[in-house]
């Protein structure tokens, strides 16, 4: 796709400040080409600070103690962990191949990693920062949110949105989607999950049909007239 | 021959199925919902377009042109503004957005709140509705008296059927269609639980114009009894219609 090819700058943002009811002084913009995350200050909007992270920057999420943000790298096949008091890279944790969709436990306990090409999601302990378990999808893993209960997590992969159990590390759901997904959201009641989707539907062509005859006409009556009123 | 959509679903979480899907013109990318869970936004690079979807009836409220290639999509955790980061320009661009614009009817309520519609400002006072054809509730019909009655015209609601057919007949009133659904209260004005009771009242025609009020406070409710006007609806109270506190 042209546009990924020449894009710069990453396909997500996320806020240092995830809490309701505190302020949000940052958004983090990872940078695709250049391997790096932007600091922003929504304050007055400039970018404060530049972090070097892993190679190819894709997904990002915030902790919801404003104090880490985790960084999904699809080429380096790690995670970037950044302190966001200093900006800088606390940890580094390798994940599956690829990984695409990161999102963080609303208790801030765990990371959840989609690995696109292990077609697995990774469960990143905050604490330690070490995958403590990985659970396999359906191919192609893309986007990732959870539920703001943090019971559920949400992987579109491919074929299907996945429902992981958050306290088993199993997935206790999965519903086709019928096309290529990309972004995932959660309202914020649980009730509701966005998935954006590209259906692609191939048609074979369809063969002429065989040659009918015309109906012959009905020999021997007319037609009858029709008057108009004037 | 191959055919292209470009869809958002929408998952009901409860059953794990997919409950409503809306369709775009190119592939959706970032996806967010705001902390209100009033607006969806999702961004179609392709396109250059950010869809504001109504986040209640999963329905398109707005296309905004927002760059070149817009990819990712944030929201600020106050739901103020909203982030997009564009892979064309390099750039992220912050978009304001009012609260309570984007529910049923935001344009008609920017065209009020920027005085495009001179004339109107906001009570403090809101209530919430239901989309439009929700089971168990009713389409609340609106009606207009200007025709009529301008410069004192009013508007007109009932989400009861029979009196939204017969106002429809009445000469006086413009019907101006349905934008949102209630629930109906009992016979003797009394909602469901989790519902509160939207009062009616009639200004008897006091002014010269007939004028309803529509309000889901007992106080003014009875401060307009007081100037006079009559309840109406069901029950002894006037309960027009079962609504939810905002």
């Amino acid at each position: 796709m042209q546009a990924l090819r020449n894009a710069l700058l990453g396909c997500a943002l996320a806020f240092g400040a995830a809490c309701a009811g505190w302020p949000a002084p940052f958004a983090y913009v990872p940078n695709e080409r250049s391997g790096t995350v932007s600091v922003v200050e929504t304050a007055n909007d400039t970018v404060v600070a530049t972090v070097r992270v892993g190679d190819v920057p894709y997904g990002i999420a915030a902790g919801p103690h404003r104090t880490r943000v985790y960084v999904a790298n699809r080429r380096s096949n790690d995670v970037s962990v950044i302190d966001t008091a200093t900006n800088a890279v606390v940890a580094t944790v390798g994940v599956g191949e690829s990984p695409f969709g990161i999102a963080a436990h609303p208790a801030g306990t765990r990371v959840y990693v989609a690995n696109a090409f292990s077609a697995s999601l990774s469960v990143i302990e905050a604490t330690t920062n070490r995958v403590v378990h990985t659970v396999g999808t359906d191919p192609l893993p893309k986007g990732v949110a959870l539920n703001p209960a943090g019971t559920r997590v949400y992987v579109a992969s491919d074929a299907s949105l996945g429902v992981v159990d958050t306290a088993s590390n199993t997935l206790v759901a999965q519903t086709p989607l019928g096309g290529e997904p990309y972004g995932v959201a959660v309202s914020p009641d649980g009730r509701q999950v966005y998935v954006g989707i590209r259906q692609v539907t191939i048609f074979n062509p369809i063969p002429p049909p065989p040659c009918i005859a015309p109906p012959r006409p009905l020999a021997g009556r007319r037609a009858p007239r029709t008057r108009w009123r004037s | 021959m191959e055919i292209v959509n470009y869809q958002v679903l929408v998952l009901d979480a409860a059953s794990n199925t997919f409950a409503a899907k809306v369709e775009l013109d190119g592939t959706p990318f970032g996806v967010a919902v705001d902390p209100q869970g009033h607006a969806v936004y999702v961004a179609t690079p392709a396109t250059g377009t950010l869809w504001v979807l109504d986040g209640r009836t999963t329905t398109v409220v707005r296309k905004l042109a927002v760059g070149a290639a817009p990819y990712g999509v944030s929201v600020h955790p106050d739901g103020s503004r909203v982030y997009v980061a564009d892979a064309y320009s390099s750039s992220v661009r912050v978009l304001d957005v009012a609260p309570g614009q984007l529910v049923a009817g935001a344009d008609e309520i920017t065209r009020l709140d920027s005085g495009a519609i001179a004339g109107w400002a906001r009570t403090g006072e809101s209530f919430r509705v239901r989309p439009l054809r929700t089971p168990g509730a009713a389409d609340v019909c609106r009606f207009w008296s200007g025709n009529t009655y301008t410069p004192k015209s009013s508007h007109f609601y009932t989400p009861f059927d029979w009196e939204c057919a017969t106002v429809q007949g009445n000469p006086a009133w413009t019907y101006e269609g349905t934008r949102f659904a209630a629930n109906l209260p009992d016979a003797t004005g009394a909602c469901a639980p989790g519902r509160i009771p939207l009062y009616r009242l009639y200004n008897n025609g006091m002014t010269g114009a007939p004028n309803h009020r529509f309000t889901t406070s007992a106080d003014i409710r009875s401060a307009t009894v007081a100037q006079g006007w009559t309840p109406e609806g069901s029950g002894a109270l006037g309960v027009s219609a079962c609504v939810q506190a905002p």
